[in-house]
């Protein structure tokens, strides 16, 4: 086929277009691929957003239609506090400080913060896990404690590992003062917090059910109640708790970024070798 | 005080040890002398292995023969080696590479993208365990046809999908029917090599290629795809799961990365840009800020 002939039968493809119910933007009238004004959910960007509203209320504009509620807004706010830095010792922040001590793109740092924050152990697999547990559990306690250490998730195809731990509780033996506790006092505590269902209860009998699982309450099982009182869906959730644990991740890679790997472990003897025979 | 089924606890003199002290039989280096894989010297004992049979030793310490690694690479090679911007993975290198980024972080992208629900890690994962299954339950003397239909019967039940969208559900049977068309070009080309190197022969093959046949006769129209394949093989290697999925889980480097060249070598911001037009928005109509919301900084 003749080479311009070709091209122009491909030229008279219609384009294919992209759909979204979150963002409108206004071409500018000289130039098809510059945006000229850019609408969140039918408000306008420039004008009434960036003079008016605040980073949490913008963040909630864009998963839902409808501007939060103050009590919401707060909760939300809050929960991206307690969430915001999960400390060098979690796994998604020490997976961003190695790549950052390796001097990698600081990309690397975040995807490895991703990478390693994204599982069933502590992380936001086990957000998603908890909503099902919520699902089959409710408000019922008993439930609980017959679900959680039967828990296996089934469905054909998973790539996540298989979780080995109760979720929602550290994978540790007993009960013990975990920061955790004074978060989950402080989101009870909010103004309107009387309407987030999810928290309340989980407040009210967090202490038995640690006693009775002898284990210690986890941050994965505070945030997802909030999660479901923000009325998020599971993989909504899911993809929150990815980004609201970020902020930390970003800050420690940096510094160790500074640091260096000479600052960082490496077990010069930790290695302990023993191939089979 | 409730037994916790199948949980497992570390103590905290487990975890004093492990503090210090990392176990392991696959590798070890001494800077500035050598390095041992599986208790072999890389540059002694190893040195005149190929890239893929190191790989294979390295993973599962196993030694395989010629024909088994050529099987492995030839896996690799026949069943996700597309080169196409369009492939969903691909496609992914192709816009970090039109946006100048950098090659790794543009792979390990595309490779994250590679463990979905409809291509990759899900069918990977998932074939590998519906033909062990269906082995077991031919086994205890079921019926395929029983098989399947517990199968679609487990589908509707369950409540939380991942992986559901509007126009996108998950493959009832895992690795049977495919997202574009129903035939899968592939499944010959790799059937032959497997045949050619005298693999292919074994009661995972055969469950494969029945499963097909059992759902034509169900009236579901839904031909065996290449994952169920590359599982029949890998299973009949006897490679365990994870094994399976460490192997596999580089299997679309091939094309990842010469997308990645191809688009990174044309001019910036060129690869199928999309004009403000084109963005098709069926949302809120537009609306002025409630006064309220003013006080919400």
């Amino acid at each position: 086929m003749n080479e311009s002939v070709k091209d122009n039968d491909m030229l008279n493809q219609p384009l294919e277009t992209i759909k979204t119910k979150i963002w409108l933007e206004e071409a500018a009238a000289s130039h098809p691929f510059i945006t000229e004004k850019q609408f969140l959910r039918g408000y306008d960007v420039q004008q009434d957003l960036l003079p008016n509203i605040s980073w949490h209320s913008y963040l909630y504009l864009l998963f839902f239609n409808e501007l939060p509620e103050k009590n919401q807004l707060r909760l939300f706010e809050v929960l991206s506090i307690a969430l915001a830095n999960p400390g060098p010792r979690d796994h998604s922040v020490l997976a961003a400080m190695t790549a950052g001590a390796a001097g990698a793109t600081q990309a690397a740092s975040l995807i490895s913060a991703l990478a390693a924050g994204a599982g069933v152990a502590g992380g936001a697999r086990e957000i998603f896990y908890l909503y099902q547990a919520w699902q089959e559990c409710g408000l019922k306690v008993e439930q609980w404690l017959e679900y959680l250490p039967q828990f296996e998730w089934a469905h054909p195809g998973e790539t996540f590992a298989k979780v080995e731990h109760l979720l929602g509780f550290l994978p540790y033996e007993g009960v013990h003062a975990h920061w955790v506790h004074a978060a989950l006092h402080q989101l009870v505590q909010l103004p309107g917090a009387e309407k987030f269902n999810h928290l309340q209860w989980l407040y009210q009998h967090y202490v038995h059910l640690e006693k009775m699982l002898d284990s210690t309450l986890a941050i994965t099982l505070v945030a997802s109640a909030a999660f479901l009182d923000l009325q998020l869906n599971a993989e909504q959730a899911e993809l929150l708790f990815l980004l609201l644990r970020l902020p930390g991740a970003a800050a420690h890679a940096y510094e160790q970024r500074i640091l260096g790997i000479t600052e960082f472990p490496f077990w010069p003897q930790g290695i302990n070798y023993q191939p089979a025979v | 005080m409730m037994e916790n089924s199948g949980m497992k606890k570390l103590t905290i003199e487990q975890l004093k040890k492990f503090q210090k002290i990392y176990t392991t039989s696959v590798g070890y280096l001494i800077p500035g002398e050598t390095a041992f894989i599986r208790g072999k010297d890389i540059f002694k004992d190893l040195k005149d292995e190929s890239w893929f049979s190191l790989l294979m030793f390295s993973l599962t310490g196993r030694q395989f023969t010629k024909n088994q690694i050529y099987l492995f690479e030839s896996i690799w090679a026949l069943s996700t080696s597309y080169p196409d911007v369009r492939l969903w993975n691909n496609r992914v290198a192709a816009i970090a590479a039109t946006a100048g980024s950098t090659t790794n972080l543009s792979i390990a992208a595309a490779m994250a993208t590679s463990d979905t629900c409809i291509f990759g890690g899900g069918p990977f994962a998932g074939t590998y365990d519906l033909l062990m299954e269906a082995k077991i339950h031919l086994q205890t003397g079921g019926s395929l046809s029983d098989f399947l239909q517990k199968k679609f019967e487990q589908q509707r039940q369950y409540k939380l999908s991942s992986s559901q969208g509007e126009n996108r559900s998950v493959a009832a049977i895992t690795g049977y029917g495919r997202p574009l068309v129903n035939r899968d070009e592939r499944i010959i080309p790799l059937l032959d090599k497997a045949k050619s190197l005298g693999f292919a022969t074994s009661e995972y093959i055969q469950i494969a290629f029945d499963i097909e046949k059992t759902l034509y006769a169900m009236n579901r129209k839904m031909s065996i795809t290449i994952s169920s394949l590359m599982s029949a093989l890998c299973l009949e290697q006897g490679l365990t799961k994870s094994v399976y999925q460490a192997y596999i889980s580089m299997s679309f480097l091939a094309g990842i990365v010469s997308v990645y060249y191809d688009v990174a070598a044309k001019p910036r911001n060129s690869f199928f840009p999309i004009e403000v037009s084109q963005v098709i928005y069926y949302g809120n109509d537009k609306r002025e800020l409630p006064l309220g919301a003013r006080s919400l900084i």
